[in-house]
């Protein structure tokens, strides 16, 4: 009965996704290096924007600081990796990293969530603000971090691969893993209550949904599979510094990249990252001081015309079809 | 003790005190209805008793149960609903999924096709509209959604809070008929109501409150002919 949310999954659906993995497992050996590295990007940061949705895309709850979990992840990878020297290998390093940046992510963000979450709106989105320019700010401050002057991973590739073919499948690993959480979360009662919280949060509680307990969830989940990212682009990038990943246009972009392509839809976030992308690095490829100029206007544009993202795009064109033969019928 | 029964609660907002020592009662199948000029704490009454406001003292209590001091969405488990000022539907659901939310603490999906379609009886107008958005109801229709929301959870209390504000005249009498309905199948009314007069038509019982105290209360007739709530409410 619940079938008004989650319409079943229908055999095309599951061919179509089928069909685009294949060619994405394909891609590594047919593209060049440069186009490698694009694809990357919108595997990587798609993917994190996919983990903001999670609380963004459901809840409206915009944080404009997930750069905090990502630098978060990054660091805890990097600081752990230097703890454990060089008798460890590298493969062993990024999945002990994996596994701590998400345990401390969690932490944090579970004691977080008890102030940040009472606030709604705007003081939502500069509380998280706030809180990636201070973890920033502490990691380049206290030495011990070493955010200045940053560290070095050990890089990694698996034998026959190249580290950036590497880093492009565990980028693909990591957004598939996300794709197969948000769509999971979305269809399920949780997510009916966090769609219902992005509407109208005191009326949700009203119809009996635990909206503090769901907030929660989605607010730490998303915090750490954002810290996954952070970690797997650490060990991509092989040395990072706190300007490298505790960037306010990494929790930017994330909003940008869901929004331009279509926020709280599954394809929407990696829509929107290959777009932009391919915007600023392909066509202003030589032009880099334009690109927040370019950003900006496509943010301007999109939240006029059009403010559902790409996605909504093409389901609102149907819909006026639809408008238009019904009232036909009626003449 | 069935039904409702508030007593003596306070609340106030930051400095500003909304209630000062109210205390009502509704029996199951009643209708009772809180009439009073607008700030004299109706509203902050109706969140008292369904959990979003949390009392500074005093108590309410449900069929034997005491539900100060829940949180909203288990106050509503207990089977006190509100249908809250304004309608506030999910406008950019669709009705059907509007009504589903309604039955959100139902787990049986058969029990909640047999809500839906037990719904869609009452309501066959909802039913003809069922996935369009929410959102492209007109008012009324709006305000009868979110009742039928309200009643999808299976009330045995249902608040309502300004159900005929901002609606078109010719749909407020089918509000009212369907209040006396729900009211008739055993389900207790806690009725808000500006029009004073056609509350009070409905109302088994009545509470007139001001400055957050009741200072009158009596049969829905005996107030329709009192002196004081002719001058003050009914504009006679």
């Amino acid at each position: 009965m619940m079938g008004a949310f989650n319409k079943r999954i229908t055999g095309w659906e599951w061919l179509g996704a089928a069909a685009v993995l294949i060619l994405l497992v394909l891609l590594p050996f047919v593209a060049s290096s440069f186009q490698l590295r694009l694809a990357q990007q919108v595997l990587l940061f798609g993917g994190v924007a996919l983990a903001w949705s999670l609380l963004g895309g459901f809840t409206q709850y915009w944080s404009f600081g997930h750069a905090a979990f990502f630098g978060l992840g990054a660091f805890t990878a990097g600081l752990l990796a230097q703890a454990l020297g060089h008798g460890i290998s590298g493969p062993v390093k990024l999945l002990l990293g994996l596994a701590l940046a998400a345990l401390i992510n969690f932490a944090v963000a579970a004691v977080m969530a008890m102030p940040v979450l009472r606030l709604r709106g705007t003081y939502f989105a500069i509380a998280m603000l706030a809180l990636a320019q201070v973890l920033g700010e502490v990691s380049k401050t206290f030495d011990i971090f070493q955010g200045s002057m940053g560290f070095v991973l050990q890089r990694i590739a698996v034998p026959g691969l190249n580290s950036v073919q590497t880093f492009y499948l565990l980028f693909l690993l990591f957004a598939v893993a996300n794709v197969a959480i948000f769509v999971w979360v979305k269809r399920s009662r949780i997510g009916m209550g966090l769609t219902c919280v992005g509407q109208d949060e005191d009326t949700a509680a009203m119809l009996g949904i635990p909206t503090e307990r769901y907030k929660l969830l989605a607010f730490v989940l998303s915090a750490v599979l954002t810290s996954i990212g952070g970690v797997l682009y650490a060990y991509s990038l092989a040395f990072i510094t706190t300007d490298t990943v505790f960037r306010i246009d990494i929790s930017l972009n994330l909003i940008l990249f869901s929004m331009v392509g279509g926020l709280g839809t599954v394809a929407g976030p990696f829509i929107g990252a290959a777009i932009m992308i391919f915007i600023t690095q392909v066509v202003l490829g030589g032009l880099l001081h334009l690109h927040f100029l370019v950003t900006g206007a496509i943010l301007v544009f999109i939240v006029i015309a059009a403010p559902t993202g790409i996605i909504g795009l093409r389901n609102r064109l149907p819909g006026l079809a639809r408008r238009a033969t019904g009232s036909e019928a009626r003449t | 003790m069935k039904g409702l029964e508030v007593d003596n609660i306070y609340f106030a907002y930051g400095g500003a005190r909304a209630l000062a020592g109210a205390s009502l009662r509704a029996e199951p199948g009643a209708i009772v209805t809180l009439l009073g000029s607008n700030g004299a704490g109706k509203t902050t009454t109706a969140k008292v008793i369904a959990g979003a406001l949390m009392p500074a003292s005093g108590s309410v209590s449900f069929d034997g149960v005491l539900l100060s001091g829940l949180p909203t969405h288990k106050v509503m488990r207990h089977g006190v609903v509100l249908v809250p000022e304004g309608r506030r539907v999910f406008s950019r659901m669709t009705i059907q999924e509007n009504l589903l939310m309604g039955a959100y603490k139902e787990n049986r999906q058969q029990r909640v096709a047999e809500l839906l379609e037990k719904c869609f009886t009452t309501f066959p107008r909802l039913k003809e509209r069922r996935s369009q958005l929410a959102g492209s109801l007109s008012g009324g229709e709006q305000q009868m959604l979110a009742i039928a929301r309200g009643l999808m959870a299976e009330p045995r209390l249902l608040m309502l809070d300004e159900p005929s504000l901002g609606i078109m005249p010719k749909l407020v009498r089918g509000i009212f008929e369907l209040i006396v309905e729900i009211a008739a199948s055993g389900v207790s009314i806690l009725l808000i109501e500006q029009n004073a007069r056609a509350s009070l038509d409905i109302a088994s019982y009545a509470y007139v409150l001001d400055k957050g105290k009741i200072i009158l209360e009596g049969a829905g007739r005996d107030l329709l002919a009192d002196a004081f709530v002719q001058n003050a409410y009914l504009g006679t």
